[in-house]
């Protein structure tokens, strides 16, 4: 019943947020919309990519566990570094930060991508 | 028998990188040990001949990715050196960590060292990708590093 109720109550809310969020970004024309609409859609991949991450943990015995941990720390630093180094030309122009979250972006969903396949 | 010598992989990868500690000089592939007598084009089904003709395949495709960052690498400023060097720094210890993780199944079979083998291939390959759309970066495209 909880859950009908969270679910009636939910679903108008993301039925209207969601285009209108798509639209602002779709249409955006200034770089300050533009960074944060990039760096909305890295949170949402990053979720994404979080979520699967504790899904293949919970499936996997100690062992794994600590060596995909340790897999993704490395992981993490290598993101970092490397789109550190994709946007090294734009460091400290405007356009760095989307250029910095679309980075992320594409490489967290390759990430997800690694991580589910693997779990298969 | 041919044990590919750090000295090889020196002479066919030169460059400005080998003098300041290259991170894709460190691989295992300077250990890995060719033999001659395998031919890889009758498809061995050995787990043995399967090492050897992985290890080539290998071995070919590190030497692209060596060939193509130190490439990168003479053709950057300092600073844009020191940002790719520090990303490949960082993906080799990502590599050896994810094969780690991949081929830990496998890890008492003898089918481990093809495991691996096969795991750095794909990552390599991957890498390669990476650095190629770098490469192909055109002057005043801003969401790539042009070389």
């Amino acid at each position: 019943m909880k859950t009908l109720a969270f679910a009636a109550l939910a679903l108008p809310l993301l039925l209207t947020a969601a285009p209108a969020a798509a639209a602002r970004c779709d249409n955006a024309q200034d770089q300050n919309t533009m960074n944060r609409c990039a760096a909305e859609d890295y949170a949402r991949a990053d979720a994404v990519l979080n979520r699967t991450y504790q899904k293949v943990m919970r499936d996997l015995d100690d062992h794994s566990r600590a060596l995909l941990r340790a897999s993704q720390r490395e992981w993490i630093k290598f993101r970092d570094a490397e789109c550190t180094y994709v946007n090294a030309a734009n460091e400290g122009g405007s356009i760095y930060p989307l250029v910095y979250n679309g980075c992320l972006t594409d490489m967290t969903k390759t990430r997800t991508r690694q991580l589910q396949q693997g779990q298969n | 028998m041919a044990v590919l010598g750090a000295g090889l992989i020196l002479a066919a990868v030169p460059a400005a990188s080998a003098a300041d500690g290259s991170p894709v000089l460190n691989d295992f592939i300077l250990k890995w040990q060719n033999d001659p007598k395998v031919n890889c084009k009758e498809g061995g089904g050995t787990t043995y001949e399967m090492n050897v003709c992985g290890g080539r395949d290998y071995q070919k495709t590190y030497r692209t990715l060596a060939a193509l960052y130190n490439k990168l690498y003479a053709a950057y400023d300092a600073d844009n050196k020191k940002a790719l060097q520090d990303s490949q720094i960082a993906w080799e210890r990502y590599m050896t960590a994810e094969c780690d993780y991949e081929t830990f199944l496998s890890r008492d079979g003898s089918m481990r060292s093809t495991n691996v083998t096969f795991c750095k291939l794909s990552r390599v390959t991957e890498r390669i990708a990476r650095l190629k759309a770098q490469e192909a970066c055109e002057e005043g495209d801003m969401t790539c590093n042009h070389p």
